[in-house]
């Protein structure tokens, strides 16, 4: 099959976990697909599968079934060494707990994706993404100095910076106070008008109804 | 920045941690910098120590050699002696050259609790110390001369034509000795006869040095002698060289033994302190694979970091023991069963580097299994937020 529409097309994704003798589904024949340009929420309870399924579409877990693209690429049979390869070129991560290194400056933990990708001679971008994020020149100030929404905006830079054509965040608003999730919300509604394809999951009807899309899942499955 | 500086900028989050780890490796590194600086210094010493003694041969009462020839290279009393007529016998053993009679004895003064140690001598005993220099004065000039080492005359303040008492009798200081870096530094040379007869001993020696014309036949030679005279001991100093350098080296194996667990316990906390900072990182490592980190990034990063520390404390170890060495000397010396004289701790480069070398592969080893497991930490286990 061939997919030319889609930023992710996945069909039937399936996470079984072991617990003892039990099996337990975390996603059970989920079909997804986002496109380029497209915020997509994903809601549910804790527990339904919401990080299980970020995981599955960023090629941080393998499937148990199922069928999954990245663009064009079946993700789904491939090898940890080039699942690495499809993430660096593909996905930007964004977590609730930002998971910054607090030793670092802003500037430095954005670099990150671009050590680990070989690609620092692309570091003066950084400044072009910092400006796009809304942290101006705070490039060399440590996380600790930063407030939360700060430090989230320097969690999207850091996705950013590998020029990704997805953006995964799990709960990013979690941690933060009500102006600081409007201001991050609306940042990543400009990232989408540049075509970005972005998969929000959060426990927020509010702000997830505001999505282009809102999938509900319930026990690992999907629910309308 | 690179992974170098990002593993310096992760040590640096647990400033305390981190510094207690470094000064762990650096004290197992400052004590085998130690050892092995005294190990070179030491058998450097003691070749040169044999070396200036000058005689090739020691004959000494029966009894323990090596006990002897260790007393007449320290000083001190003499459980046994021998006859001074045997001394005629050894000059005419075939491949003798020269013969010198040896006496001594030692005198504890109660009150300063120190010994004072006598050396009974000749004019022969001359043609052995060839090195010997007089900086004031010369040899005995009658009975009641006494020579001293520089050493001497520097602490009890003693100058040329002072008076000095030895068992009750007075002599007369003719000859200081220029600085020789041995112990005869330390010793007061008085002339034989009148030294065997103040210490009641009449007639007996302590010990005969020889010199041989040919040292390739030096044991022929001993044999020789040991078949005229069946109580005395005749060392070739080839032996009492073998004899200490075995000592020391079954001295030695137990204190590399102690310095390898020193290292090995160190080496440890290094692999538990960077073991607990990789469980404290698991999210923030499972974070790194998410953005693109390989497994071989992270077992990277974790071993720079456990590299950084060792390689930092085997730096500041290899300092503290050159900062410290006289210290150390002065500790060493009290376990060795025989201590030469000069600067004993020689730190030159090779010690250096084999210290720091230590401290590298300590690191390289301590940090495998921490890499290892960071590296396979998986990235969902990481992030999971429950
Ligand atoms: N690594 C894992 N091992 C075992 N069970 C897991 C693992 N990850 C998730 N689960 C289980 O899968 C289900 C879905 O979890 P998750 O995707 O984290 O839900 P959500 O993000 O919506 O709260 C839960 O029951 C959770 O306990
Ligand atoms: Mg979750």
């Amino acid at each position: 099959m061939e997919n030319n529409k889609h930023a992710i097309y996945g069909e039937g994704l399936t996470r079984i976990f072991q617990r003892g003798s039990e099996k337990l589904y975390a996603l059970r024949g989920v079909d997804f697909q986002i496109s380029p340009g497209e915020i997509v929420s994903i809601v549910g309870r804790s527990g339904c599968g919401k990080t299980t399924l970020l995981n599955m579409v960023g090629c941080l877990d393998t499937l148990s079934e199922g069928t999954l693209y990245i663009g064009n690429t079946e993700v789904s049979r491939l090898k940890e060494k080039d699942l690495i390869k499809v993430r660096r070129e593909n996905i930007g991560f964004v977590f609730q707990l930002f998971y910054l290194i607090p030793t670092l400056t802003a500037y430095e933990n954005a670099l990150l994706p671009l050590l680990f990708a070989r690609r620092l001679d692309k570091k003066e971008k950084v400044k072009e993404i910092f400006q796009k994020v809304g942290l101006g020149e705070r490039l060399n100030m440590l996380p600790s100095e930063l407030d939360g929404g700060d430090m989230q905006r320097i969690a999207i830079a850091r996705a950013l910076v590998n020029e990704p054509k997805i953006i995964l965040a799990d709960e990013p608003t979690g941690r933060l106070e009500s102006k600081s999730k409007e201001k991050i919300f609306g940042l990543f509604k400009k990232l989408a008008e540049d075509g970005l394809a972005i998969i929000i999951a959060t426990h927020d009807l509010g702000l997830a109804s505001r999505a282009d899309r809102m999938i509900r899942l319930k026990d690992g499955m999907v629910v309308n | 920045m690179n992974f170098i500086t990002l593993a310096i900028k992760n040590l640096l989050r647990r400033k305390i941690r981190t510094t207690l780890t470094i000064l762990s490796v650096a004290i197992a590194i400052s004590i085998l910098f130690s050892l092995v600086a005294f190990n070179r210094g030491y058998e450097k010493e003691m070749k040169k120590e044999l070396q200036y003694l000058g005689y090739h041969i020691l004959v000494v009462p029966k009894g323990c050699p090596y006990e002897a020839a260790s007393l007449v290279l320290h000083g001190g009393k003499f459980p046994r002696y021998l006859k001074d007529e045997y001394v005629e016998e050894m000059r005419a053993v075939e491949g003798v050259k020269e013969t010198a009679r040896l006496f001594m004895d030692s005198e504890t003064d109660s009150l300063l609790k120190e010994t004072k140690i006598y050396f009974g001598i000749d004019e022969d005993y001359l043609r052995f110390k060839t090195r010997w220099k007089f900086k004031e004065g010369g040899f005995f000039t009658d009975d009641h001369s006494v020579v001293i080492g520089l050493y001497v005359s520097e602490t009890k303040k003693l100058k040329l034509g002072d008076k000095t008492r030895a068992f009750g009798e007075d002599f007369t200081v003719s000859g200081i000795l220029e600085q020789t870096g041995d112990q005869d530094d330390g010793f007061y040379f008085l002339p034989i006869k009148t030294s065997t007869r103040v210490s009641g001993k009449e007639g007996l020696l302590v010990a005969v040095a020889i010199k041989v014309e040919d040292l390739s036949r030096i044991e022929q030679i001993a044999e020789k002698l040991r078949a005229a005279e069946t109580d005395m001991n005749v060392v070739s100093m080839k032996e009492v060289t073998g004899a200490i350098m075995g000592l020391v080296s079954s001295t030695r194996v137990l204190i590399y033994a102690v310095v390898l667990i020193a290292i090995l316990i160190s080496a440890v906390g290094v692999l538990n302190t960077i073991l607990m900072s990789v469980f404290e990182r698991t999210r923030e490592i499972g974070m790194m694979k998410a953005v693109g980190s390989s497994r071989m990034d992270i077992f990277r990063l974790i071993w720079y970091e456990t590299f950084i520390v060792c390689l930092t404390g085997g730096l500041v170890g290899s300092f503290l023991a050159v900062a410290g060495s006289s210290g150390i000397e002065k500790f060493i010396k009290k376990l060795m069963p025989y201590a030469p004289g000069g600067q004993l701790i020689s730190a030159d480069l090779l010690v250096i580097i084999v210290s720091v070398l230590f401290a590298v592969i300590m690191g390289i080893l301590a940090g495998i299994y921490p890499a290892y497991r960071a590296s396979n930490l998986m990235p969902i286990e990481a992030i999971r937020t429950e």
